[in-house]
């Protein structure tokens, strides 16, 4: 799938050029991954079961970064980060989980 | 139905929506109106501006999961990198440590040296006169007590230890430094030190060192953090408390103090070490003492 083959694609430039963020990005960037990547799963289910929609992966793919984002930005100034984000990636690991055992349904039909 | 059954725990919620709602949704919205699906794109010609926008937002997909795959790759990069910096900063500042320590070591012994020689001299040059031959007898013996001079003599070493494994595990290990405050038990508190000093004070010793520290009469045993500080020297456990006075008096004194049954105690439920051993030869090394604060000039 093209789709597929975007990831990789990403994901070599990724490691090849090893590119620098400016280092306040450093607490949010594992947050913003584990996010993207729920969007990621919940598209690719989507896909298997036939409903996939490009612009709702787009939107979720992007508020869901966003959103956490926010939320890490919010408990950090409140003083709860650590627990925040820790509630932050309790959720989005349920939901790959969840997505992850449908897709594995769908895959190999067990 | 009663409520409960159609109310929803958080995760039941989260696992029911892992599939986004919206999906679906916008699947039965494609299936309500076919004209406007990707039924519909592919064959009515009159459908291009759709088509067009279709193709668009693919494109998003698309550079959205490549960004994705640069993300993680960045990410897990950044992981790998900091883990090995964390330790190596650690390593500088356990060498830093240990060097600090030694230089610390040399200048006190330097300066227990430059002492020595300084009371030499005192001496030498108070036995000029009567009164200075006075004043020699008096700063003897008041050395004696305050601790300016080393006392060798037979006496006792007290041995205090934590109990093994009190360590909390996950403290120290890159963990949040708040587990190294909390109680445990079993092990060494400044206060039993001191009570256990006390109580060879109180068994009659003549001079009392703390882990190579000479306890004068300004002498502080205290925490901070996890150490305990005596003066100003950190120390970890094992601690050795050396006395110098009459081994016997020391030993029974200790036996029946309260700090000693107490400790006794301890090392019975909590499992600290607690051990006295007799000794002929032992020396208290001598205090760094501060400066006289007050002088008054001799009339010769």
């Amino acid at each position: 799938m093209i789709g597929a083959l975007a990831l990789a694609v990403g994901l070599v430039v990724g490691v090849v050029l090893k590119p620098t963020a400016p280092s306040w990005l450093d607490p949010y960037l594992p947050i913003a991954v584990v996010a993207a990547l729920d969007a990621v799963f919940g598209g690719l289910r989507a896909a298997l079961e036939k409903v996939f929609d490009d612009k709702v992966f787009v939107v979720s793919f992007i508020s869901n970064v966003l959103v956490a984002a926010l939320v890490v930005f919010l408990g950090d100034k409140l003083g709860v980060g650590g627990q925040l984000s820790t509630a932050v990636v309790v959720v989005f690991g349920i939901r790959i989980f969840a997505n992850a055992a449908a897709i594995r349904r769908h895959v190999f039909k067990a | 139905m009663s409520p409960l059954s159609r109310s929803s725990s958080l995760l039941d919620d989260l696992a029911r929506d892992a599939l986004d709602p919206a999906y679906t949704a916008a699947a039965a919205r494609r299936a309500a109106s076919p004209g406007a699906g990707t039924a519909g794109a592919r064959t009515a010609g009159a459908r291009t501006p759709v088509a067009g926008t279709r193709r668009g937002r693919a494109w998003a997909v698309w550079l959205l999961l490549a960004v994705f795959g640069v993300g993680l790759a960045f990410a897990v990069h950044r992981q790998s990198v900091r883990a090995p910096e964390v330790a190596r900063a650690r390593g500088a500042l356990i060498v830093d440590i240990r060097s600090r320590t030694a230089a610390d070591r040399s200048l006190a012994t330097q300066i227990n040296g430059l002492q020595t020689d300084t009371a030499r001299q005192r001496a030498a040059a108070l036995s000029q006169s009567r009164t200075g031959a006075d004043l020699n007898t008096r700063i003897a013996g008041l050395d004696a007590v305050v601790g300016g001079t080393a006392v060798h003599g037979a006496g006792v070493t007290l041995r205090l230890s934590d109990a093994p494994a009190t360590r909390n595990p996950t403290a120290g290990a890159g963990n949040a430094p708040d587990d190294i405050l909390a109680p445990v038990a079993g092990r060494i508190l400044d206060r039993d030190v001191a009570d256990a000093a006390n109580a060879l004070w109180a068994a009659g010793a003549r001079a009392v060192a703390v882990g190579g520290v000479r306890l004068t009469a300004t002498t502080a045993i205290r925490t901070a953090g996890d150490t305990i500080l005596v003066g100003f020297t950190p120390l970890q456990s094992p601690y050795d408390l050396v006395a110098v006075g009459d081994p016997d008096r020391l030993v029974a004194g200790i036996a029946d103090s309260a700090a000693g049954r107490r400790l006794a105690g301890y090392h019975t439920t909590s499992g600290i070490g607690f051990s006295i051993a007799r000794g002929l030869a032992l020396t208290v090394p001598a205090a760094t003492l501060t400066m006289p604060r007050l002088a008054r000039e001799s009339d010769r």
